[in-house]
């Protein structure tokens, strides 16, 4: 029958693939974060893999942040990655938005000391509503924060940040006297692009055939 | 994972779940390596029994017998409805489709609703006074 003629072929071809394990980058502790397979190693190149910061860190109360890395290099079985951001859960940030208390977002650009360009998202929620002015000056001392941050830090520091909630709870601490707030999570973020050359970090050719 | 022993091979089960069919795609963890492929096409023979759970189900357990014999034993499942300017709530073959995924032996990783949810939206098609048939 075509059926089994089909299928027998592609088990063939499933077989000829190898499997490549993928590594995390030096700021998420090197650790396998999961296994893609592939015929041709240069297949890999540029593929996305998503995991949570469960997996890494252990810690089940982190279950709800999802990071996304990029394979750059691949050698022997093993494929090197860079974290090209984050985001939350979605049922996770659906549990933090409630009626009657106020959701303040912002949207911001920070450059690192070695030349990344990273775009962040970034949450407050208050207690109860809040007026206008008062978002208004809770997303000024956000964008205070980022932007002191943003030149401090390289780039793998900064993703470490954003991910454990540091500079979120650097702007909680300082947006606190303002109104009271329930919460300030790093939304998302994303790399937009890469800075000094490495060997790492180097841009992803784009040509897939 | 605490699950997580070195020698297993986790995937993603991608189930797209409209009011019209359900496909249940099984890939490995970047999405770029099909593993299984299934939808409610292949298991009835008319077109509007593709989106019923009975199809779902199958679907998914053939989906999963050809992931457990390629050696795929854990999955994340990404469920998904049509989302846009079209229905964001999962058809009826989700839930029936997530379950069978369990029943047929594989370790389910965490489930997440990945609808594409536009910030705004074009105009649903239709027209003001609604589709009139």
């Amino acid at each position: 029958m075509s059926e089994q003629k089909t299928t027998a072929k592609l088990k063939d071809k499933w077989r000829q693939k190898k499997w490549y394990v993928v590594v995390a980058p030096g700021a998420f502790g090197n650790v396998e974060i999961g296994k893609t397979l592939s015929d041709d190693p240069q297949k890999l190149v540029g593929r996305v893999l998503g995991t949570t910061l469960y997996n890494i860190t252990e810690d089940f109360s982190l279950l709800h942040v999802n990071l996304h890395f990029k394979i750059t290099r691949v050698e022997g079985d093993k494929a090197y990655t860079i974290f090209i951001g984050h985001d939350l859960a979605r049922d996770y940030l659906r549990s933090l938005v409630r009626r009657g208390s106020s959701r303040i977002d912002g949207m911001f650009n920070m450059t690192t000391k070695d030349g990344f360009k990273v775009r962040v998202g970034i949450i407050a929620l208050s207690t109860v509503r809040t007026k206008s002015s008062q978002k208004h000056s809770i997303r000024r001392l956000m964008e205070d924060t980022v932007n002191k941050k943003s030149a401090q830090f390289l780039y793998d520091e900064l993703a470490q940040q954003l991910v454990l909630g540091k500079i979120a709870s650097e702007i909680y601490n300082a947006a606190k006297s303002v109104y009271p707030l329930r919460k300030i999570e790093v939304r998302k973020s994303e790399l937009v692009s890469t800075g000094m050359p490495q060997s790492e970090a180097a841009p992803v050719p784009a040509t897939t055939k | 994972m605490s699950k997580f022993d070195k020698g297993m091979k986790w995937g993603l089960a991608n189930i797209y779940s409209s009011y019209n069919n359900t496909i249940v795609h099984i890939t490995d963890l970047t999405g770029a390596e099909t593993v299984s492929f299934q939808s409610g096409g292949r298991i009835v023979k008319s077109d509007r029994e593709k989106p019923s759970p009975y199809a779902a189900m199958v679907s998914a357990t053939r989906a999963a017998q050809e992931a457990l014999e390629k050696g795929i034993s854990g999955i994340h499942i990404l469920i998904r409805a049509p989302g846009g300017h079209k229905s964001k709530t999962p058809g009826p073959g989700a839930q029936a489709s997530i379950r069978a995924l369990a029943r047929a032996g594989m370790i389910i990783g965490r489930i997440e609703d990945v609808t594409p949810v536009p910030h705004d939206t074009t105009r649903r098609p239709g027209g003001r006074r609604g589709r009139r048939v």
